[in-house]
Parts: C-alpha cells; sequence; structure tokens
C-alpha cells in the first residue's frame, strides 16, 4: 500500500508541477525550486481528499487508449460539427445511456465513472450529463457522431 | 503593402474559424442542451486559439489565460451539466 501510494505521489507531483511549468514564460531553477514544494503540498492534497471521500482508483488500460485516441478524435469530430453547422438544418444533439458493470465496487465505480466522464468531456462532440450511481449508468449528450463511440 | 503572416498566425486563425465560431454558432441554436455543447466545445477551442495566439506573438506571458480558462471552464461546464440533467 506504501508503494502504490508512493507512486500516486509522484503522478499528482508530476502534474502539478506541468501544470505550473505550463503555465511559465521561461522555466528558470528558481521557479522549478517553487514548484516542487507547491508541488507535493497539491498531492498531499490530493491524496488526503480521496481517502476522506474513500475513493478508490484502478488502473483501466483501456484510459490510456482512449487518451491516445483523443488528439485524432478532437480533430474529426471539430471537422464534423463544422460541416453540421455550414449546413442549413442545425445540428440535434441526442442523448444516451452508457451502463456500466453493475457488480463492481462502489468506490471503484465512481472512480471509472470520474475518469469516463473526464475523458468523454474533452472530446467536442459529447459531454456527460448526469450520472447515476445506483444503477451505474452515465447520460452522454452527443451533437455530432464521435470519432470512436463507446 | 506586404504583410508578413506566420505559420503559427495561420494556425491561430484556421482554429478561430474552424473551432471557435462553429462552437459559437452551436451555442447560440437549439435547445439549451445542444446550446450548452456549444458552450463546453467553445472552452478548449478557445485555449487552443489563445495558446497559439500567445506563441504567434512571441508573448508566452498570456499562456496563463487559456490554461486558467481551460480549469475554470471543465468545472463550470459540469455545473451547468448537473442543472440540466434530468429530472429523476
Amino acid at each position: 500500500v506504501t508503494g502504490l501510494r508512493a507512486v500516486e505521489a509522484s503522478c499528482w507531483t508530476a502534474v502539478a508541477m506541468a501544470v505550473w511549468i505550463a503555465s511559465l514564460a521561461s522555466v528558470t531553477g528558481e521557479e522549478l525550486w517553487v514548484a516542487l514544494p507547491a508541488a507535493v503540498l497539491c498531492a498531499g492534497a490530493a491524496i488526503g481528499t480521496r481517502l476522506i471521500i474513500r475513493g478508490r482508483w484502478r488502473f483501466r488500460r483501456s484510459w490510456l487508449h482512449d487518451l491516445a485516441a483523443l488528439p485524432i478524435a478532437i480533430v474529426v469530430e471539430t471537422c464534423r460539427t463544422l460541416r453540421a453547422v455550414l449546413r442549413t438544418r442545425r445540428p440535434h444533439g441526442r442523448t444516451s445511456t452508457v451502463t456500466h458493470p453493475k457488480r463492481e465496487r462502489a468506490d471503484v465505480a465512481a472512480a471509472r465513472r470520474a475518469v469516463e466522464a473526464l475523458i468523454t468531456a474533452a472530446s467536442p462532440a459529447a459531454y456527460v450529463l448526469d450520472t447515476d450511481p445506483r444503477r451505474r449508468e452515465m447520460t452522454v449528450h452527443t451533437l455530432v457522431d464521435r470519432w470512436r463511440s463507446r | 503593402v506586404a504583410i508578413a503572416v506566420s505559420f503559427l498566425e495561420v494556425i491561430a486563425v484556421g482554429i478561430l474559424i474552424g473551432a471557435v465560431v462553429p462552437a459559437s454558432v452551436v451555442g447560440m441554436r437549439g435547445g439549451p442542451v445542444d446550446r450548452l455543447s456549444g458552450l463546453v466545445q467553445l472552452a478548449p477551442a478557445g485555449a487552443a486559439f489563445l495558446m497559439v495566439f500567445a506563441q504567434a506573438v512571441a508573448r508566452t506571458d498570456y499562456l496563463i489565460v487559456p490554461l486558467t480558462l481551460t480549469l475554470i471552464s471543465f468545472t463550470g461546464s459540469l455545473v451547468y451539466a448537473r442543472l440540466m440533467a434530468p429530472r429523476r
């Protein structure tokens, strides 16, 4: 558990430092020395929050596939939106339901919903309208056809 | 009069016409749920435009604006989506 927590802390620290560095006009040693303790504090806060809400991450390989496909999805779905807008008929969105496994532990299922909602919202054509923890369902609104529908 | 246009400026205009304008149009037509779709698209498209534009004009200190926009717009979209979710 300690090893996994160290990995989790390292990942959060790396993410927080990346956000800091992304906002810099030029990266200097001093900035990195300020960024590191701030990022460690953020990582501590993230892990603390997860423990308080009793969240539990279980990494899934499909998330990596979805993330890798995201840049292509953004370009393709943006082009489809442009095409839909250029047509005289206005695009009508549709709402669909994505069902998750019902036998999954509640905390693992919550993490799955959070990550999938984030990945879905990152693609231009769709966003998550609602999630139902009891039914293990996610309501997704789609404006145009998605590049790789689930 | 010769006007020098850099490659990044061309990309910035491309994003503006190809992504920001369509997202704005979607955000102005249809029902609330469809309009929210436009708003959801507008934030990343705007952030991408601002990022490329900051590089094109060599003002990387402006990058904090799209970064903040991205972080705030995501949570903002979640709030709007929550308000428009079907009642159970």
